[in-house]
């Protein structure tokens, strides 16, 4: 690293503002992700179109063996909808989300020596590290998803326990878990937010890009983790209606899911294109390189 | 660009009616409406009558969408409840005696509003009338699932009642129908339900003994189901004081089918069982 000196908050400082700037002046570098979103609202719609007649009945055994019938019904086919979607997101981030994300990074590097939005030109280039930033992306989700599903375990432990475990109310154990689902999800972007840039930025391999990652994580854990978690706290109101949604549905309307699911794919456009941006330059500032950070 | 933009929305918007079908509208409308009418069914007394009729309302608002669809039934039914409820006891029976009417070929839906005219009756202290419904359900729908609480119900009633001889005797009678249905109908779903039906008589006469040979006997038969050997076990433990067959039972139970809730009950009772030998 030739700029270790950078302080931990100009770092924080210079990254969170690099990218307001850049999404400020530059709109076209929301396209990559908002055809993500464009992606996940399509398949709201197709997935709340699968569970109605007369489509459900390809599904009806599926959704009976792994779910219940009862969830072929209102209101619960509503919740059975936000879980179906959340699967079909995931593979939209692995499959897609990845590549756009390449696109995104290499577009604001090439911001940052042009003052110019490139998209159209890098496509094609780029289709050449797609193996390997799907491979980064699968085994970040696949990481985030082994710890999700051991927390879900665990909460499964505590609820089994039964009411006001550790003077804890039920309902508040499934908001804690939500705020704790967030924030692994964030730190574990955290602890591999620099394998891409490395991988796509500076040609390592992956293997050597995840050891130089965590070269540059364990030096400055704190600035990209809180740049990770920060924005996530907006996303807190979501994921604790979405860990309470019965009552939620019960106090306003069923319908309630297609708000959250909107919110969800918006949100998650906006954050996706600010973590994106804000991790390259993070990552520029951290490198030293003339073509980023130079100009500082 | 525009044709695209356009071709889109009407894609979407399109598929979106398709979506928004009749089951979903029905079943959307029914959950409302047992939303208006659960604080009106959960109260002590009646209440307002504003909210029952609000219910009412949203329920018929079902019926008419489709007068003979199942959604319809369900609101009939439940529209009765409410008029119960209300004590309106008149327009509660026409209610039900619309079902009979309305379905002819479900002989379960008929049965079960039957049943809740004969409730109706016996809540007006019309305890006469009621056994008449009742027995017309044993008459003529003895292969529905709701005829078999029938029994059971009637015999149940003396007991609220302390009537005990009444009880004693409308017990014996439960007993004898559900045989009659085993003989009737041998190996089939409504001897099984029948077989149930004298566990559970066995259970309110606190006669554990006879429960336990009588499971026993239909697991020599069929393979028992997960709550079957839950309720065996519990049997053992709890009235027989058997605790070495309850465990064998339990251990059963949680080899067979695991991962049910029965078997994590299963689970629970091992466990609490070893707990309380160590001590």
């Amino acid at each position: 690293m030739k700029n270790e000196q950078i302080s931990g908050w100009a770092l924080f400082r210079q990254s969170w503002g690099g990218a307001l700037e850049l999404m400020a002046l530059k709109r076209r570098i929301f396209l990559p992700f908002g055809i993500i979103a464009a992606i996940e609202l399509l398949g709201i719609l197709a997935l709340f179109l699968l569970i109605q007649p007369p489509w459900v009945k390809y599904v009806q055994p599926l959704v009976a063996r792994f779910w219940g019938p009862a969830f072929l019904h209102y209101p619960l086919n509503l919740i059975l909808l936000m879980r179906l979607w959340y699967y079909f997101q995931i593979f939209v981030a692995a499959v897609l989300g990845t590549y756009m994300s390449a696109l995104v990074m290499k577009a604001a590097e090439v911001f940052w020596q042009t003052k110019q939005i490139v998209l159209r030109q890098l496509i094609l280039p780029l289709l050449r590290y797609y193996v390997g930033v799907l491979l980064i992306g699968l085994i970040v989700i696949g990481l985030v998803q082994w710890l999700g599903g051991i927390e879900e375990k665990i909460l499964g432990k505590i609820l089994r326990k039964g009411a006001d475990f550790l003077g804890i109310a039920r309902k508040d154990w499934l908001l804690v878990f939500a705020v704790l689902g967030i924030g692994t999800a964030g730190f574990v972007q955290a602890v591999f937010a620099y394998v891409q840039p490395l991988f796509l930025l500076k040609n390592k391999n992956i293997l050597s890009a995840f050891v130089i990652n965590f070269r540059y994580f364990f030096k400055n854990w704190l600035p990209i983790t809180a740049l990770m978690l920060l924005p996530l706290l907006f996303y807190l109101p979501f994921a604790m209606a979405r860990a309470r949604i019965l009552d939620v549905m019960q106090a306003a309307a069923p319908e309630i899911v297609f708000v959250l699911l909107l919110g969800s794919v918006l949100y998650s456009w906006v954050l996706n294109t600010f973590l994106t941006v804000a991790v390259t330059r993070m990552y520029l500032l951290l490198e030293g390189d003339e073509r980023g950070a130079g100009q500082r | 660009m525009k044709q695209h933009v356009r071709a889109a929305i009407t894609v979407i918007l399109g598929m979106t009616v398709c979506g928004c079908g009749d089951q979903y509208i029905n079943e959307r409308l029914l959950w409302m409406a047992d939303r208006a009418a659960k604080p009106v069914l959960a109260r002590e007394a009646s209440g307002p009558s504003y909210l029952t009729n609000r219910a009412v309302a949203l329920y018929e608002k079902v019926i008419e969408r489709d007068k003979q669809s199942r959604y319809a039934l369900d609101a009939r039914l439940k529209i009765g409840k409410l008029y119960l409820k209300a004590q309106e006891y008149e327009r509660a029976r026409r209610i039900y005696d619309d079902v009979v009417a309305v379905y002819p070929d479900n002989k379960e839906a008929q049965a079960v509003a039957l049943f809740e005219k004969a409730v109706v009756y016996e809540e007006q202290g019309q305890w006469a009338q009621a056994l008449i419904v009742f027995n017309e359900i044993l008459q003529n729908y003895d292969q529905t699932l709701r005829s078999f609480t029938v029994p059971q119900y009637i015999a149940q009633y003396y007991v609220r009642q302390k009537d005990e001889p009444s009880a004693k005797k409308a017990y014996a009678l439960a007993v004898d129908y559900y045989e009659k249905i085993i003989g009737k109908y041998p190996n089939s779903k409504a001897a099984m339900t029948a077989e149930n039906f004298i566990i559970r008589i066995y259970m309110d006469l606190d006669k554990p003994a006879e429960a336990v040979a009588r499971l026993e006997k239909i697991g020599q038969t069929y393979r028992l189901g997960p709550d079957a050997l839950l309720v065996l076990a519990g049997l053992y433990q709890e009235k027989l004081h058997n605790t070495e067959k309850a465990r064998q039972t339990y251990q059963t139970l949680v080899q067979s089918y695991p991962e049910t809730p029965a078997a994590r009950a299963a689970q629970k009772k091992l466990g609490n069982n070893e707990a309380g030998a160590g001590q």
